[in-house]
């Protein structure tokens, strides 16, 4: 290959790459737009902050609470981003789900159905401390 | 108010790569300047980072300690740089100024416009529309950065055992970074914090990868390499994500340009060794596979050390880099074997069942499968990074005797190490292979996907030497007559 020949296929090829570097780059601008247009936060971060906020600030300092939820824990319900998420907006409280080892005496329930209280004291032994509404409450644990 | 630790932290980090002298007689200056910036941003965010977590464990993170910290840091770096400068780095002008041609001064502008600035502006979007970041920024390192920076013992509760479904016992270069931040604003956990930390660390990626390239082989060469860089469409959305794995990436890359800056000076300097030390050692702080790199890359920097110049090159600089290293990854060695709680499912296996893992053809034959699907899934339709990469190799060649061989055979052989102790950890352990939700390929590319480039491009030809003209022969009038009858001549 002549100098002339190499340098037209070094161009040719560099030519080619940035066709592809471009519409590479074009593609990922479209995602973002598309995505804040029609799916802003999907796992609602943003309103789960600001949901959570009056009950973060009520609390004890650093306090350890439990969540409760009628949400099930699994991916493609969104229970596990709810629970991230609540874990997040709550923080530097600590939240834990069914944990093992404590009991806390708080309990913070996050429902999209509303409960029935009554069962709620009787079965689990919560009782209700306050309705901060939008499926939001703070229990404390009868016993402690 | 929450960037004054952050910007201190910047700036001192600044100081002490110049004291390091690592661009010294190097041209063109802007992109020393830039490599400069870039690398000490990261290298300042992780050294305050670790000095967050010592005044942490030792009770004294308040706002005051935290400012002195930082201004202790920035006066140290800043009488490092007074003291080493002027003996290191000769006058500016012993240096040949290097002309860029004007083809590659387009090619470079137009991967900008092109290329760049369409990330550079999706990226702001995806930041706006996501400004708590992607899964794992709020589930795992702005969670907790939060506690880290919650008041009295909060930031316990980031090591906590009760964490157990979000990995307590991550490092906390990241997290402890941003704490630091919202601590020192009094609890305000403002969005942008993490946000311009994430930004930062992207930005140096970009930055020395394009300015080690420019300023070691070509401007052409550096838009190349960008150009192959920002069609990765997974890589894109990571680097606006918030995540670990983009600051963990830049580790890797600083500390691979940091030995290739070196090695192409005659003499070596104490204080580039240190720096590199100290950039592989903040790899292990800010994930668990920066431990693995830390580890290869100081063996592999002896070895490389022993290769150049046998026992005295060994003994001038191999201290040095330990020295830069050894601090950091004290601080890791007491985070994950006394402070952070054992959840790490591959760690707390027997070892038997790990091998077996490791060794199961069917497990091999997943990761061979998932590591094919990930990586080439990671383009736009038909156009993939492999693809852009192709043409790009296509087009200039390889070179056949590039420079800096050795350090470029040290570079692969880290990159090496690494994806296989990448490999051997997701085989062996039990979670991550075939489990939909977890993406360990996905980061693992991202994170090792600029230092892959690096290295890569190092042995390409230069399209600079294809952007000048071709010598045209001037034939003699005589010839070109001749040629004329020749073709006015019937049959």
């Amino acid at each position: 290959m002549n100098a002339r020949t190499a340098r037209m296929h070094a161009w040719l090829c560099l030519a080619a790459a940035m066709g592809l570097a471009t519409w590479a780059a074009l593609t990922f601008l479209e995602f973002s737009t598309v995505n804040a247009r029609e799916s802003p936060d999907p796992w609602a971060i943003a309103r789960q902050v600001e949901r959570f906020a009056p009950l973060r600030s009520e609390l004890p300092p650093n306090s350890i609470v439990e969540y409760y939820t009628d949400i099930p824990y699994s991916r493609d319900s969104g229970g596990v981003a709810a629970f991230f998420g609540a874990c997040y907006a709550l923080a530097p409280h600590l939240l834990v789900y069914q944990p093992k080892t404590i009991k806390p005496e708080l309990v913070v329930g996050s429902f999209l159905k509303r409960p029935d209280l009554v069962q709620l004291e009787q079965e689990q032994g919560l009782v209700l401390v306050k309705n901060y509404g939008r499926g939001l409450m703070l229990f404390r644990r009868k016993g402690n | 108010m929450a960037f004054i630790p952050f910007m201190l932290a910047v700036l001192a980090g600044c100081l002490l790569v110049s004291s390091a002298a690592l661009t010294s007689g190097l041209r063109p200056r802007p992109f020393a300047l830039l490599l400069e910036l870039s690398i000490g941003a990261g290298l300042g965010a992780g050294i305050s980072s670790c000095l967050y977590f010592l005044m942490l464990a030792s009770g004294l993170a308040g706002r005051g300690s935290i400012l002195l910290a930082n201004l202790f840091f920035l006066a140290l770096a800043a009488l490092l740089y007074w003291k080493t400068r002027p003996a290191d780095v000769p006058p500016t002008d012993e240096a040949p100024p290097t002309k860029i041609s004007r083809p590659s001064l387009v090619f470079a502008a137009l991967v900008v416009i092109l290329c760049l600035l369409p990330v550079a502006i999706g990226n702001l979007q995806l930041t706006a529309s996501n400004p708590h970041g992607l899964w794992d920024a709020w589930a795992i390192w702005n969670l907790r950065a939060k506690y880290l920076a919650g008041e009295g013992e909060a930031w316990r509760y980031a090591l906590s055992p009760l964490l157990d479904k979000t990995h307590p016992d991550y490092p906390l270069l990241l997290s402890g970074f941003v704490a630091q931040s919202w601590r020192f604003a009094g609890g305000d956990f403002s969005t942008s914090v993490p946000i311009a930390a994430g930004f930062m660390f992207s930005a140096a990626v970009i930055a020395i990868l394009a300015s080690v390239l420019a300023l070691q082989r070509s401007l052409g060469l550096a838009a190349a390499a960008l150009m192959v860089l920002l069609s990765d469409q997974q890589f894109l959305t990571h680097l606006g994500g918030q995540l670990s794995d983009i600051p963990l990436g830049f580790f890797y890359l600083s500390s691979i340009a940091t030995v290739l800056l070196m090695e192409s000076t005659a003499e070596p300097g104490r204080a580039m060794a240190a720096l590199a030390g100290t950039l592989a050692a903040l790899a292990a702080w800010t994930k668990d596979e920066g431990i693995v790199f830390a580890l290869v890359f100081l063996v592999c920097f002896a070895a490389l050390q022993f290769w150049r110049g046998g026992v005295t090159r060994l003994r001038r600089t191999v201290p040095w880099s330990l020295a830069g290293a050894l601090p950091v990854l004290a601080l890791v060695g007491i985070f994950k074997l006394v402070v952070a709680p054992p959840t790490n499912p591959l760690t707390s296996q027997q070892a038997g069942e790990a091998a077996t893992r490791v060794f199961s053809a069917n497990r091999v034959w997943m990761l061979i499968k998932s590591l094919w699907a990930f990586s080439t899934e990671r383009g736009a339709g038909v156009a993939q990074p492999w693809l852009v990469l192709a043409l790009v190799v296509a087009g200039l060649g390889f070179l056949k005797s590039p420079p800096l061989k050795k350090v470029i055979v040290f570079g692969w052989v880290v990159l090496g190490l690494l994806f296989g102790g990448y490999c051997a950890a997701i085989l062996a352990n039990p979670t991550l292979l075939g489990n939909p939700w977890v993406a360990p390929f996905d980061r693992m590319f991202s994170q090792l996907w600029p230092s892959f480039i690096l290295v890569f491009f190092m042995t390409l030809r230069s399209p600079d030497e294809f952007f000048q003209k071709a010598p045209v022969a001037v034939q003699p009038e005589r010839i070109r007559k001749r040629k004329r009858q020749a073709r006015r001549a019937p049959g």
